[in-house]
């Protein structure tokens, strides 16, 4: 009986253990870090570039809110559809990253970029300033909610 | 089992299940919900005390012209008058929830008055919020104007 429970003991003090943190799950969190995000920002941007679905579909979440600067939003279906009919594409994104804050398994970057693209016929070529929300899911950073809106042209000088 | 073995399987239970519990998100959808609408009241009343522990710390607040503000910044324009909001109508579309986080998206009509001037606003909106303290605090705002030149 003692051997039985001693047993019982070291097995459910593992699981709670495991279950508390020491774990390799978590530490998978902890490899999800700024540069990871950061890299993975860069990254869809350049697959939006090269129209290239595959890699977009894999860095977007499937619960993606993609909100252009018109203010309309998108699903991730809908913004795939988007690039396979040819009524989305950028011809150049040149983005920055002004600020990311990690809060959990999101991480929140703000930036700007500008943006040559024709989007439903119309030719863009503006100044944009994002918000990028990303989850970390199934060991990668995956955007979840997109948001930019169109800022003013930069005074000439 | 005697009553020693039943009380070691018991706290070993309790130990098993505590760390499941502090896994398990403590704010929920409907109170995300709840607290991005009390933060348009308390903004819409210009009460800067309640609206002060809604925001977080590390708040950027960026409006649809595209300048981001600190939270000092947004309850310094609060509290100094330079923006007065008149009426606030907002619809919560959707929040999804990320452990304690979540990400909030809707559309609002806004009439405010900013450095002496009122205009009305239809904007879609974005709100990333953190769970801390026992409540919801927002840490990120973003918002689009919805009729902005596509």
């Amino acid at each position: 009986m003692k051997t039985r429970c001693t047993t019982l003991a070291a097995a459910l003090l593992g699981i709670s253990i495991f279950m508390s943190g020491a774990c390799p799950a978590k530490d998978k969190v902890a490899a999800a870090d700024e540069a990871g995000a950061r890299a993975t920002n860069q990254a869809r941007f350049e697959a939006a570039v090269h129209g290239d679905v595959a890699t977009l579909d894999k860095l977007l979440a499937d619960d993606l809110d993609y909100c252009h600067s018109n203010g309309e939003c998108e699903s991730k279906a809908a913004y795939l559809d988007s690039f396979k009919a040819g009524t989305m594409k950028y011809r150049s994104i040149e983005p920055t990253v002004d600020r990311i804050k990690l809060v959990g398994p999101v991480a929140i970057i703000l930036g700007h970029a500008h943006v040559n693209a024709t989007r439903n016929g119309s030719e863009l070529n503006m100044d944009i300033g994002y918000t990028s929300v990303f989850a970390w899911r199934d060991g990668r950073w995956q955007l979840t909610s997109w948001r930019s809106l169109t800022l003013p042209p930069a005074p000439a000088k | 089992m005697d009553t020693a073995t039943r009380l070691l399987c018991l706290i070993l239970a309790a130990l098993l299940a505590a760390p499941l519990a502090a896994a398990t998100p403590r704010g929920d959808e409907a109170s995300a919900r709840a607290s991005v609408l009390a933060r348009f009241d308390a903004a819409l009343r210009n009460d800067v005390a309640a609206l002060d522990p809604m925001l977080a710390d590390d708040l950027d607040y960026c409006t649809f012209r595209g300048d981001c503000l600190t939270k000092t910044q947004y309850l310094e324009l609060v509290k100094s008058g330079r923006l007065k909001y008149v009426s606030a109508d907002s619809t919560v579309s959707k929040v999804k929830l990320f452990a304690d986080n979540a990400v909030a998206t809707g559309v609002a009509t806004v009439t405010a008055i900013r450095d002496g001037k009122q205009d009305v606003i239809h904007i879609s909106w974005s709100a990333v919020l953190v769970w801390h303290g026992a409540r919801w605090q927002m840490t990120t705002w973003t918002s689009t104007l919805l009729d902005a030149a596509k």
